[in-house]
């Protein structure tokens, strides 16, 4: 829109009330973009002034946001990505999902910088956009089907093989807690539950064509400053290992650090990880190398399966994380099932981490003896049996069965429906499962996991410096004062600083638009001082690099004021007792215990919350400009309000009392 | 002379165009000469990752008996039997 005075927005934004099937196209409020940047940023904003905290995240009062960032479809490196922003009905506190691919591009090229979704529609619908063209339009005839075939459905039905597609598979319809929006092309916004709130607001999908483009403020320098960095990440020493091997490259490395989640994080190391390492994927079903929009890295692939019990699978997108919590994690070895099971994910529309974490559960609890043989339903839990991960995977997303239904709800909830010390063997934080990183053999990730604003995540805070050790980065990014100890995966010392400049920038990053796995966090070529100038010279704000840490500072902080008027407190900023109590049994973390609490007091120190609460204080809230947030916030608190919803979120508390079992 | 294990992985197993080698090296030797053994024996993409101006690449990460080793470790001397692990310039998840 002509009249936003920043390039780089489209300036306009729709508002979809479902249940009144009425369709708004608003100016994007400037204060939006001047304080919140885009994506998670606005989308934080959008939450905290329009679903309180009574809202229950599956009823038409919780909001969807998808929103797009500045960056998106700019020429910058990684610009092409898309977040998922509402109430999490996973964790019941704030929750969001990033995806790829080129949906979050075609989307500011239809002229929206993001949609707002309200209300539930009586019968399912998608909403279809081109250009100034939006409609819902009826799903009914999706409904039931598998994202793949709904992406192929509506493609067929307006003759567009460019239409991009968000949507859900039979995982979000039937509420599964951890259901995924599946993005064109088999990209997935997976984690918190972003699909189960579409499917609670029976809104299928969303297909977007985009003919416009992006105005440019500068655009000479943006074409100087965008081949630049692309050099410089083809540069890069880090460039021929991601970009050959992608994420499942790390499988192999994560080994003998002792970082790779094996049986429920019981241990650190898998002994048959050769089988399912990324140069395994890579050797034996690789069919091509593929990449998101504007992506010079290209770290995603197509893989297949061409003979055996799983021949005819083709499926992409099968991360480091993928390999671990569908493989290690329940200790499957055989990668044609990882590769079955991951495509079973992304077509019936499942988070892959939460659901290899449920079944990993189920697998333990079984061994524990806490499941009887009638709640097993002749499925053989034992560690390892793929065709009960398959079967499960079924099972779950149609909330088939006594098992099929409790694994829906996540590992947390189960755990608490179930009793029985479950919750022992439930590994999450604030009801999300912890991916596949170990706190006691990177500190820094421990302290990660227990602070992220969506509950367990690495990718909030992305602390990767201290993964192996690697000072020549360390030093490029922050100098020499903090080595050797920031490198050092098994110091707690300034991990603190690393985490929280990892959250304020993961922030900028996730509302920019761009790409964390690309050159902003692993690479660092596009760190805070070249995202500044990326942004400046797309928009023309005026974006010195201290103004856009303090954009970070205040995204973040209001996501924690966020989980606050929910209840959240320090005490929640914990881990399961496996890392802080059970030293890691291999690796180079042999001996190890995450000590988490000593980072703890650092972070909030460092953060200016509270410590005995870890609650942001009025100084560090007004210096942000979220004073009046502030107020809100203890005026909940002293109501009771925070108190009633914190009693309403669902899931049994991590497990942080005596050791249950040496292993 | 002592005998040592090593493992490569990513691109470093393709550009070796092998998964192990064994190596053969004089009684003290060091990673840093175990290194240059490596590199002077593969091919010269191998080198490249390896190498940077004539010493050890810092982005080069080494287990030694699946313990890290940081640069002050590469005058450490190797034992009989030790297994390295070489892993190229890696980070991320």
């Amino acid at each position: 829109m002509s009249g936003f005075p920043y390039a780089g927005y489209a300036g306009q934004y729709l508002r979809v009330n479902l249940s009144t099937c009425t369709i708004q196209k608003q100016p994007l409020p400037l204060e939006w973009a001047d304080n919140f940047l885009g994506g998670n940023g606005i989308g934080i904003k959008i939450l905290w002034d329009e679903v309180p905290a009574d809202v229950n995240p599956l009823s038409p009062e919780n909001k969807l946001i998808v929103s797009t960032g500045p960056l998106c479809g700019s020429p910058i490196p990684n610009a092409g990505r898309l977040e998922f922003i509402a109430k999490s009905p996973l964790t019941g506190i704030y929750g969001d999902a990033n995806a790829g691919g080129h949906f979050g591009p075609a989307l500011k090229f239809a002229g929206y910088d993001l949609i707002i979704f309200e209300g539930k529609s009586p019968k399912p619908v998608y909403l279809y956009i081109h250009d100034d063209k939006v409609e819902l339009r009826p799903a009914g005839q999706l409904w039931g089907r598998g994202t793949f075939d709904t992406e192929a459905a509506l493609q067929t039905e307006h003759r567009d093989p460019n239409l991009r597609v968000a949507c859900i598979g039979p995982a979000g319809e039937n509420l599964v807690r951890y259901a995924s929006v599946q993005v064109t092309y088999r990209r997935s916004a997976a984690r918190s539950g972003m699909g189960t709130v579409m499917g609670s607001k029976n809104l299928k999908a969303i297909a977007v064509h985009g003919t416009g483009s992006l105005r440019i403020a500068d655009p000479q320098r943006m074409q100087a400053l965008a081949f630049k960095l692309q050099q410089r990440i083809h540069d890069n020493p880090f460039y021929a290992s991601i970009h050959t091997y992608g994420t499942p490259g790390l499988v192999a490395l994560m080994q003998p650090i002792g970082r790779f989640p094996t049986q429920n994080f019981r241990y650190g190391s898998f002994e048959g990880f050769e089988n399912i390492s990324g140069e395994a994927l890579r050797e034996n079903h690789i069919e091509r190398d593929t990449a998101c929009f504007a992506c010079p890295l290209g770290c995603d692939k197509i893989y297949s399966v061409t003979e055996g019990e799983f021949k005819g699978t083709l499926t992409s997108s099968v991360e480091y994380e993928t390999l671990n919590a569908l493989g290690s994690r329940v200790c499957v070895r055989d990668l044609p099932a990882v590769l079955k099971s991951n495509e079973l994910c992304d077509d019936l529309g499942l988070d892959t981490i939460s659901a290899g974490s449920s079944i990993a559960f189920a697998m333990e609890i079984a061994e524990k003896g806490l499941l009887n043989q009638e709640e097993m339903e002749e499925l053989d839990l034992s560690w390892g049996n793929y065709h009960t991960v398959i079967e499960l995977l079924e099972r779950i997303a149609y909330r088939q069965g006594f098992l099929g239904d409790l694994l829906a709800e996540g590992a947390a909830r189960a755990a608490r429906w179930l009793g029985r010390g479950a919750d022992a063997y439930a590994m999450h934080v604030k009801g999300q499962d912890i991916s596949a990183q170990d706190g006691r053999a990177q500190q820094s990730m421990g302290l990660a996991h227990a602070t992220s604003s969506r509950g367990a995540d690495h990718l909030k805070a992305f602390p990767v410096i201290d993964e192996t050790g690697a000072p020549a980065e360390a030093i490029r990014r922050y100098g020499k004062e903090y080595l050797p100890d920031l490198v050092n995966p098994l110091a707690t010392k300034y991990k603190a600083f690393l985490v929280k400049d990892g959250e304020d920038y993961g922030a900028v990053v996730d509302s920019a638009g761009n790409c964390k796995s690309g050159g902003t966090f692993v690479m660092a070529e596009i760190y805070w001082q070249e995202q500044a100038a990326a942004i400046q010279t797309l928009t023309g704000m005026d974006m010195p690099v201290e103004r856009l840490k303090a954009i970070g500072e205040r995204i973040y902080n209001l996501m924690r004021c966020y989980n606050a008027l929910h209840g959240i407190t320090r005490a929640d900023d914990t881990l399961p007792w496996r890392f802080t109590q059970i030293p890691s049994p291999s690796g180079n973390a042999k001996g190890s215990v995450c000590h988490l609490d000593i980072m703890l007091e650092d972070y909030y120190h460092l953060r200016g919350w509270d410590v005995q609460t870890g609650l942001p204080t009025l100084e560090t809230l007004s210096r942000l400009g979220l004073g009046n947030a502030y107020l809100e916030l203890q005026a909940a608190i002293a109501s009771g309000e925070s108190r009633a919803a914190y009693s309403s979120l669902g899931w049994a508390a991590p497990y942080t009392g005596k050791i249950k079992d040496s292993l | 002379m002592i005998t040592i294990h090593v493992r490569y992985y990513n691109i470093l197993a393709a550009y070796a165009n092998r998964k192990n080698q064994t190596v053969e090296l004089m009684e003290g030797s060091t990673i840093l000469n175990l290194i240059e053994a490596v590199a002077q024996e593969n091919s010269a993409s191998f080198r490249e990752v390896v190498m940077l101006d004539n010493r050890p690449s810092p982005h080069l990460r080494i287990f030694c008996n699946n313990a890290l080793v940081d640069e002050k470790q590469m005058d450490s001397p190797l034992a009989e039997g030790d297994e390295i692990i070489f892993f190229p310039a890696l980070s991320g998840g």
